[in-house]
């Protein structure tokens, strides 16, 4: 287990700086997240760590050891390929047995590690199949089976599950948090899929335009997001605009267009321009109005998604805020476009963030 | 990859510098600077005799200075020079020269006599001669003609044949797909050989027509007159599987969905072949159109064989000869160079940037609907016929090779292998096949090596200067072989690499440089189906970028690369004008120089000559079959501009 370190690493492309003075820290053993929206540097910095680019400034460390101009065979690094890059002219054995050839192993050790790793991702069955005669998560299974099958130091996953359906998501992401519990491997895994990253991070790190965001822990970044880009991209939200009014011992006051909202504030500094975000499941919807309810307004259903599970409303906060409100267990109700609400939410769910 | 940086972006490794520096000197030295040569030649009005004088003054000119007895002998001859004596003759090797005021003199001692020659200067003196001079003229429109007829009638013999084969499913399609390509296995002018004697005064197509009484011996048809005729035939039975390859490339890339839109707003058949379909086959028809026109223009061989003489190929191929006393020659390689640019332009131009995406893009599904049993024979009967008669030259051919005698019959009358024994005894037989396998097989191990090299540059780095690399190397395909053997032997005429003393180097040269593009092409395309990430898989599990090019890239483009191998290959065992010009010793000749040296031999000439043909056909459909084995479908890509 070894530690991964990132000192304002820089990587240019001509004029645009694809990754731009990012510095993080991989603990050992953790499974850390690079998540942000496509073209946010996140593969470029993977990239880097993998040594197919090299960074143009700062410094990349394994653990103690400089890495900066180590080229990628030399990394004992494990790589998932977003499109899995099995090689097609090999057998799933052969594909997998790869890396244990370049370390010369003897043909016993790399027999058994082969059986071992395929019974890992639950694929020793089809060991003498080629890869193209594999179903997409078959062939996730083995492009994992590969990279873990060499032990290597840090796991590196390049979207893994974004070419598999829903449903075989789901599956495959419970299959990643328990290989990685299994083998422990530092990891850093890239995804857009904010889902993905809240489920299975460790910590993560919020990505745009080349530089971070936002670090922390999944109910971090989620519950406490640094400006309105995380808030927006970790999950879904509302956001009204307004001006602060007063301030006092933590508490806020937001002046909008819908009347005053009483807010808390995290990240925010004097003089920016500010926006309050509440989540759509914090949005409470009743018929009647409720009695000590701190943030209450009147309401009009404008359109309804069953969905199941939960209930999506869409309402028209006093003719001027469109809002989202997600309802558990709907099927007791019964609302339809036009019916006349009322919507609360508590303080601590209006978040006010720069905008 | 490790990437070493030495410009920033750039992957510029000292191994990647070191052979691209290579390429670029030899593409300079053997493509470009051939051109140049020829262009700078042909605006050049070269030294002019203006008069001579008995050399008996040879001492006094040593002396460097200008007897007085030599203005004399000038005005002897009616002309005038700079008029005073004292004059200094500068001396350069064995030339003196007079500087003059406004035109300076050049005397050369030849034979007994002092000739003095204006300086050569700029001048489309030559280029105003094609235009004034009937035999140039006429021979300009000849080619031009002859192109023109020749990519017409190959489009209209094409086009149903492609629509039937592309659109119509019937059992046994691919097995006609494949005999469509017969007919590129034979050079025309071996097959011109054959129907010569087919379609002579006396030749079997005449008696056939006597025999079932439809004209009298005494007016014999005259089938090719002047010769034309018989070329575009000839030439249009060779090139028309090129355009079957594209149009039928082209017809099955069109996306059926765009058809469907257009049928489901009401357009009926035709109007959706000429509103939706041909305008989307366009830039296809055109990269193939361009060959074939390109190829018919500066084709030499037939012609020659048909003695239809008054062509740009056949001009220029003769003022090889007198290509130092004669600049007509460079001004006619600059005609057909620019037209060839031209061509080659406009079908790039058409093909955009399309290209390389339809080779990548996989699997399209073709709109096809079963022929019926009707439409089955209706189509087996049109493209059979078609394949009839494009093997008739072959089938000539085999015929004049197997025989002793052929004249006045149908058939020919006796059967016999004596041609066969004959050559392999004949001192050209051996080492022309020889020199040929030689040649096809040094330059196809070059184009292999040379040609991965620039595809793994031009798809996985990048550098400096990438679009000039691609086009260098798909340059050849615009410069005909003739022109290209044209500018060599201008160019390197006296140097080390001189023709007439031994063409080797050239012609291995000429050879991979012609077919480098097909390779680089295969190789190319092989890249771009390879995703860099599975190189970037093996490196990260440890492989060195040595290693994985070996474990990993090699294997996944190894028929990429076989294929196009065997084609520059069999191509190169094809070629025909650079051999016809280059090989001017017997001991040197490829086997196509062969056959046209034997056919014109007394007596036994198209025999010997077709026996000969017979070889090299066997061994160029050999190559065929095993390229079209490892290449199936991509085959056509090859052939495009």
């Amino acid at each position: 287990m070894i530690e991964l370190h990132l000192k304002n690493i820089s990587k240019l492309f001509g004029e645009t700086r694809a990754v731009d003075n990012v510095s993080l820290e991989v603990k050992a053993g953790e499974l850390f997240f690079l998540l942000g929206p496509s073209g946010c540097g996140k593969t470029t910095c993977l990239r880097t760590i993998a040594g197919f680019y090299q960074p143009d400034e700062g410094e990349m460390l394994f653990g103690e050891k400089l890495m900066n101009k180590v080229p990628p065979h030399k990394r004992n690094i494990g790589m998932v390929f977003q499109n899995y890059a099995l090689w097609p002219h090999m057998t799933v054995y052969q594909n997998v047995e790869y890396g244990l050839n370049i370390r010369k192993l003897s043909s016993d050790v790399k027999k058994e590690k082969v059986a071992k790793v395929l019974e890992v991702v639950q694929m020793e069955k089809y060991a003498d199949r080629n890869p193209n005669q594999l179903s997409g998560g078959q062939q996730q299974r083995i492009a994992l089976a590969r990279a873990l099958v060499i032990e290597p130091d840090i796991l590196l996953l390049d979207e893994p599950l974004s070419n598999l359906d829903a449903k075989l998501r789901l599956e495959m992401r419970l299959e990643i948090k328990r290989i990685h519990s299994e083998s422990g491997i530092t990891s850093v895994y890239v995804t857009h899929d904010q889902k993905e990253a809240l489920s299975l991070a460790d910590r993560m790190a919020v990505m745009r335009d080349g530089k971070i965001i936002q670090l922390g822990t999944p109910r971090e970044v989620y519950n406490t997001p640094v400006n309105r880009f995380v808030a927006d991209f970790i999950g879904e939200t509302n956001f009204i605009n307004g001006k602060l009014k007063s301030k006092a011992n933590g508490h806020f006051v937001f002046e909008t267009q819908i009347g005053e909202i009483k807010a808390t504030g995290v990240n925010i500094s004097d003089g920016t321009e500010l926006v309050c975000s509440v989540r759509p499941e914090s949005i409470n919807v009743s018929d009647s109005p409720q009695d000590n309810a701190q943030n209450q307004f009147e309401a009009e259903i404008s359109s309804v998604v069953y969905l199941g599970d939960v209930e999506e409303y869409w309402v028209k906060v006093k003719n001027s805020w469109d809002v989202k409100a997600v309802i558990n267990n709907p099927g007791i109700y019964e609302r339809k476009s036009g019916d006349k609400v009322y919507v609360q939410f508590q303080p601590e769910d209006a978040i006010l963030l720069s905008n | 990859m490790p990437r070493k940086s030495f410009f920033g972006k750039y992957d510029l490794t000292p191994t990647t510098s070191v052979f691209l520096i290579i390429l670029m000197v030899f593409f300079a030295v053997f493509l470009v600077y051939p051109i140049a040569y020829v262009f700078s030649q042909a605006f050049y009005l070269g030294e002019n005799l203006l008069f001579n004088v008995d050399s008996s003054l040879q001492t006094e000119l040593d002396s460097g200075i200008l007897p007085e007895d030599l203005t004399y002998e000038f005005e002897n001859n009616g002309l005038s020079i700079p008029s005073e004596s004292g004059i200094t003759i500068v001396e350069s090797g064995s030339k003196w020269e007079l500087p003059g005021e406004d035109q300076s003199y050049v005397i050369k001692s030849e034979n007994d006599r002092l000739n003095v020659y204006s300086k050569g200067r700029f001048s489309f003196g030559f280029f105003k001669l094609m235009v004034t001079n009937p035999v140039q003229r006429q021979s300009i429109i000849n080619s031009v003609v002859l192109g023109f007829m020749v990519t017409l009638a190959t489009t209209l013999l094409t086009l149903p044949l492609a629509y039937c084969l592309v659109r119509y499913n019937f059992a046994g399609r691919s097995l006609l797909q494949g005999l469509i390509l017969i007919p590129m296995v034979m050079p025309p002018f071996v097959g011109a050989i054959g129907m010569k004697q087919l379609f002579s005064r006396m030749g079997s197509v005449n008696l056939i027509l006597m025999k079932l009484g439809i004209i009298e011996p005494i007016n014999a048809i005259d089938w090719f007159g002047s010769g034309f005729w018989g070329v575009v035939f000839l030439e249009v039975l060779h090139l028309y599987p090129i355009m079957y390859l594209n149009i039928a490339a082209a017809m099955s890339n069109v996306d059926p969905s765009l058809e469907e839109a257009a049928e489901n707003m009401g357009a009926g058949k035709l109007k959706l072949f000429w509103t939706v379909t041909l305008p989307l086959m366009i830039p296809g028809y055109f990269a193939g159109a361009s060959v074939v026109f390109i190829w018919a223009f500066t084709d030499l061989g037939t012609p020659l064989i048909f003695e239809y003489r008054n062509v740009i190929p056949i001009q220029i191929f003769n003022m090889v000869a007198d290509i130092r006393a004669n600049p007509m020659g460079f001004s006619l390689v600059v005609v057909v160079i620019l037209l060839s640019l031209i061509f080659f332009y406009l079908s790039k131009k058409f093909m955009g940037s399309k290209r390389y995406e339809m080779m990548s893009r996989g699997h399209v599904d073709i709109r096809e609907r079963s022929a019926g049993k009707l439409g089955t024979a209706l189509i087996y009967a049109f493209v059979l016929g078609v394949i009839l008669i494009s093997v008739l030259p072959h089938i000539s051919v085999a015929f004049l090779s197997i025989t002793g005698r052929w004249s006045g019959t149908i058939l020919p009358e006796t059967v016999t292998l004596d041609r066969f024994r004959e050559i392999s005894s004949h001192e050209l037989t051996l080492p022309s096949i020889k020199n040929s396998l030689l040649y096809s097989s040094i330059s196809t191990f070059v184009d292999i090596i040379v040609g991965v090299l620039i595809a793994y540059i031009l798809a996985r780095k990048l550098i400096p200067g990438k679009d000039v690399l691609d086009l260098m190397s798909m340059l050849p395909l615009a410069l005909p072989g003739l022109i290209m053997a044209f500018g060599y032997v201008a160019c390197f005429s006296g140097s080390f690499l001189d023709p007439r003393e031994n063409p080797t180097a050239l012609l291995v040269i000429i050879y991979a440089v012609r077919r480098l593009p097909y390779m680089v092409r295969s190789a190319y395309a092989g890249f771009q189906q390879t995703s860099m990430t599975l190189e970037e898989a093996s490196q990260s599990l440890g492989a060195s970028p040595l290693k994985t090019m070996r474990k990993i890239t090699f294997p996944l483009i190894i028929a990429n690369l076989v294929a196009g191998g065997i084609l520059s290959f069999a191509f190169a065992m094809l070629e025909v004008s650079s051999g016809l010009i280059l090989a001017m010793k017997k001991e040197f000749f490829p086997i196509t120089k062969a056959i046209y040296y034997l056919f014109g031999r007394v007596a036994d000439g198209p025999y010997i000559a077709s026996a000969m043909g017979m070889l090299g056909m066997v061994l160029l459909i050999v190559s065929l079959v095993l390229a079209g084995r490892f290449l199936g479908k991509r085959m056509g890509e090859l052939f495009r501009a």
